[in-house]
């Protein structure tokens, strides 16, 4: 049964609607609002890798063994995202329009191509390694409900 | 699980690369051709209409759908095609040789070009499409992004088969007369290729881009069986109205359905990439249409020449100029940034002001293009400016190649 898939992937559709927010406010020159906005983007953002990091990704490498493979890969991927939010929110501080779009425009395509991979491959497989997935669903939707 | 553990295994910049790159001096000759092109676009059958149609198709489409095909599908569906510097050092000459020798030919260059371009063709193609089904099959997530791009790499080949059997028919050399149907090679091409691989890539790019709805689950499951079985309609009669009705309405379906999910778009700004995406998706719907009016017409061999322009132009040229301004700056930040290089941000690998001029050429060029079959005096300018439009575009990637290889060098001298 899949557990772990939806709760996630509705997740990032969540942080989603929350980075949206924050572009179409700027798009209006709501600086202000934005920065909220794009605030509440962060902390959803943190939260959702945090429940990754600290849970999700050391349960799926004690159930197979790996540690250095696919987990690796998106930790260093939430890094480098993590490296551009810090960049947008600098240009949110100083109110620079055309760097604020320009770097949502590289964090955009960065963050849906990673939250592609782990919909259609990472998910599913720690649907089916990790014992009581569903357990551990419940524990990250309480986790992420929080920022949700 | 091996698959798994490979899933971040995009290949090396340069794979891609090539090809895209190459794609665009076959768009610069396929503008000058026009500007020399006097009434030859009255048929599509002259030698110049085959020339730039196969400009189009064998050259710019081809070299640049490879490139796009080697890059998406590992992050689309986890299929990574094994050894994709090997397979892009054999099939990316084959293909480039092909071409040319194949446009020589139409220009008559002699019968033996005829005989160069398909051997070029099908050495580049064979290998490319047996290995991209191979890995297509392996791939882990079976989603409708892996069906459709199935579909349109078996198309593909298809086509590739017309189309070699059509060019040693054409050098004078004997094959199978069942395999000699200009009409399945064009019909196989323009939508089992062409159309299941945008739809494929759509299903990825269009929500990616600008946070658009997915597309719906049964569009995209019905889709690309409709298109399976249309390409088998059209292996046992390419010709037959009922064929065309159903390509065509299977066009229109995907350009209709991919303006309403843009138009539910939750990014506010729109740009130059976006903009060729509309032009692109408004000339399908235009040029399904006209195909389903062609019947109806009496003296279709003009209009004919303008749903292949509508087709090749305002289509697949658009899309794949809208889909290179975002795959080469993010290859670009992407390839610096794991290298450990100093960030460089998608809107300064090419500025938006750069493409936009890209953009107003290429847009500019449509009106007298589309008029060309019936005012042979717009060629000169329409060719001038699909040339233009070109000759900018290379020079937008010239200058993100420069800001690339600039912080590679800035990388290697660090101490």
């Amino acid at each position: 049964m899949s557990a772990l898939k939806p709760l996630l992937a509705n997740h990032h559709e969540h942080c989603d609607a929350l980075f949206a927010e924050a572009e179409q406010a700027a798009n209006t020159a709501q600086w202000s609002d934005c920065e909220a906005r794009f605030q509440a983007f962060v902390e959803a953002l943190d939260a959702h890798f945090r429940a990754e990091e600290e849970v999700l990704f050391p349960a799926f490498e004690a159930a197979t063994g790996m540690s250095g493979g696919p987990t690796a890969v998106m930790r260093g991927e939430h890094a480098q995202m993590r490296a551009l939010v810090e960049a947008i929110q600098a240009a949110v501080s100083a109110r620079d329009a055309d760097e604020f779009f320009g770097s949502c425009e590289t964090l955009v395509i960065f963050m849906e191509q990673h939250n592609r991979k782990e919909e259609g491959i990472l998910y599913p497989m720690c649907d089916d390694r990790i014992p009581q997935a569903q357990a551990m669903a419940d524990q990250l939707e309480q986790r992420l409900g929080a920022t949700a | 699980m091996k698959e798994l553990l490979s899933f971040e295994q995009a290949p090396p910049f340069h794979v891609p690369l090539r090809f895209l790159l190459s794609a665009i001096p076959f768009g610069i000759a396929a503008g000058v051709l026009l500007m020399f092109s006097g009434d030859s676009l009255a048929s599509r059958w002259t030698p110049t209409a085959l020339a730039l149609t196969h400009l189009m198709t064998v050259g710019l489409m081809l070299q640049a759908m490879c490139g796009a095909l080697l890059q998406i599908t590992p992050v689309a569906i986890g299929a990574n095609v094994p050894a994709p510097t090997l397979l892009a050092s054999v099939v990316h000459p084959c293909l480039l040789l092909g071409a040319i020798c194949l446009v020589a030919a139409f220009l008559g260059a002699g019968e033996v070009f005829y005989f160069l371009g398909a051997i070029g063709l099908a050495s580049g193609l064979l290998p490319f499409g047996l290995v991209a089904l191979w890995a297509l099959w392996r791939a882990p997530v079976r989603n409708p992004s892996r069906k459709a791009l199935i579909v349109a790499v078996t198309g593909l080949l298809v086509t590739a088969v017309f189309g070699v059997a059509l060019a040693v028919a054409r050098g004078g050399g004997t094959v199978s007369p069942a395999l000699v149907s200009t009409a399945a090679h064009f019909r196989m091409g323009w939508m089992v290729w062409g159309l299941a691989l945008l739809s494929g890539a759509s299903y990825l790019v269009v929500p990616m881009f600008q946070l658009t709805p997915q597309f719906p689950a049964p569009f995209q499951k019905f889709f690309v069986a409709g298109l399976a079985a249309a390409g088998l309609l059209v292996l046992w009669s390419p010709g037959h109205p009922a064929v065309d009705a159903c390509l065509a309405t299977l066009a229109a379906s995907y350009a209709v359905v991919t303006l309403r999910l843009q138009r539910a778009r939750r990014r506010p700004r729109v740009d130059s990439s976006f903009r060729f995406w509309q032009l692109a998706l408004v000339s399908t719907c235009a040029a399904a249409c006209l195909s389903l009016a062609l019947p109806w017409l009496p003296d279709p061999s003009r209009a004919e020449v303008l749903l292949g322009l509508l087709v090749m132009v305002g289509g697949f040229d658009s899309v794949i100029c809208g889909m290179m301004y975002k795959i080469v700056p993010f290859l670009t930040w992407l390839h610096l940034n794991n290298a450990g290089a100093k960030p460089l941000l998608m809107h300064h690998v090419i500025e938006e002001s750069a493409m936009r001029i890209h953009l107003r050429l290429h847009a500019a060029a449509l009106p007298p293009l589309l008029l060309t079959p019936w005012v042979p005096e717009m060629s000169v300018l329409a060719g001038a400016l699909l040339a233009a439009a070109h000759i900018r575009q290379a020079h937008n990637m010239a200058i993100a190649l420069g800001r690339y290889r600039e912080r590679r060098k800035e990388l290697v001298a660090l101490p």
